[in-house]
């Protein structure tokens, strides 16, 4: 995968490794030795032609300092965890996808991701989706990968292949997506997500996969 | 989002690769990948691999039977044969756990 610097620096969220931004949350001992350990490691791929050491040391960051914002982060109050039992079998089952993605339709409007306290609008996606009629508004993640192919947020072609198979029942008519950046805004969240819900089993709809971003 | 679809009555299962708010948010059902943040199923156009996740995500469905279970993906990002996976679990006539 090939980063212009200029990109990265004009533009930081919006490329690969965008979440390195959040070497912030670590103390700044850490931060110095993530970049001694990447200077070194590049020094040593450059000789070698082998990237991967770095990009494994770039990802490794990453989820270091992913953890650390996450130790931080607010979540609402949890008690017991809700329970549909699953009780049919998956090849008579409806099976609906959702995405945090910040996925809509050129003629939809677009989420607000640079709102302060978030966006919490929903938007329908249709079976037949094609990569074309899609855009990815989100500054939370980087979004290059389903701005290629869409599948890597909302698996909707392996869904529907999985229908031809015979695996699942039947594939949704229709796919949801949210913009999931800023989740502290509850009660709006629940909200959006109960109409969804309430969508959902209107549809006929069995399960819900949903995919974070 | 999922408990709220669960709470309705609607079975999920979510994909994540932030484990921390996973821990803290606590999902009905949960696939953990290690991949990078933003391609949860996977690469961009690497079928093989997102079909894989998508069958686990739905295996995870069918088959856990604790709320809030985690369960953990062992790939690895760019160096698993999906292929081979799905090769593997097609002429495998039983499915196992």
């Amino acid at each position: 995968m090939a980063i212009d610097i200029r990109d990265l620096l004009r533009s930081p969220r919006g490329v690969a490794f965008s979440k390195i931004g959040y070497l912030r949350s670590l103390p700044e001992e850490q931060v110095v030795e993530f970049l001694n350990g990447l200077f070194r490691l590049a020094l040593e791929s450059r000789e070698s032609g082998d990237w991967e050491a770095v990009v494994a040391h770039i990802e490794q960051w990453e989820a270091a300092a992913v953890a650390a914002l996450g130790a931080r982060m607010q979540a609402p109050p949890v008690d017991a965890v809700p329970w549909a039992p699953w009780e049919r079998p998956l090849g008579s089952a409806t099976v609906a996808l959702i995405t945090t993605g910040g996925v809509h339709l050129t003629d939809q409007t677009p989420f607000n991701f640079q709102a302060e306290e978030g966006d919490w609008s929903y938007r329908e996606l249709p079976c037949d989706l094609r990569q074309e009629d899609v855009r990815v508004a989100h500054s939370g993640y980087d979004i290059s990968g389903p701005q290629q192919d869409f599948n890597c947020v909302l698996p909707l072609h392996r869904l529907l292949e999985l229908e031809r198979a015979g695996r699942i029942g039947h594939a949704a008519g229709v796919h949801y997506s949210f913009m999931g950046r800023i989740p502290t805004k509850w009660a709006e969240i629940q909200t959006a997500a109960r109409e969804v819900a309430e969508r959902l089993l209107a549809a006929g709809v069995h399960a819900a996969v949903i995919g974070s971003t | 989002m999922a408990r709220v679809l669960e709470e309705a009555g609607i079975p999920t299962v979510q994909v994540m690769m932030f484990e921390e708010m996973g821990k803290k948010v606590r999902p009905p059902r949960v696939l953990h990948v290690r991949f990078p943040f933003g391609r949860p199923f996977g690469e961009p156009g690497n079928v093989a691999q997102q079909r894989v996740i998508l069958e686990d995500a739905l295996r995870v469905l069918e088959t856990a039977r604790e709320p809030g279970m985690v369960v953990a993906a062992p790939y690895r990002w760019r160096r698993e044969d999906y292929g081979a996976i799905l090769a593997r679990r097609a002429s495998t006539p039983a499915r196992s756990a």
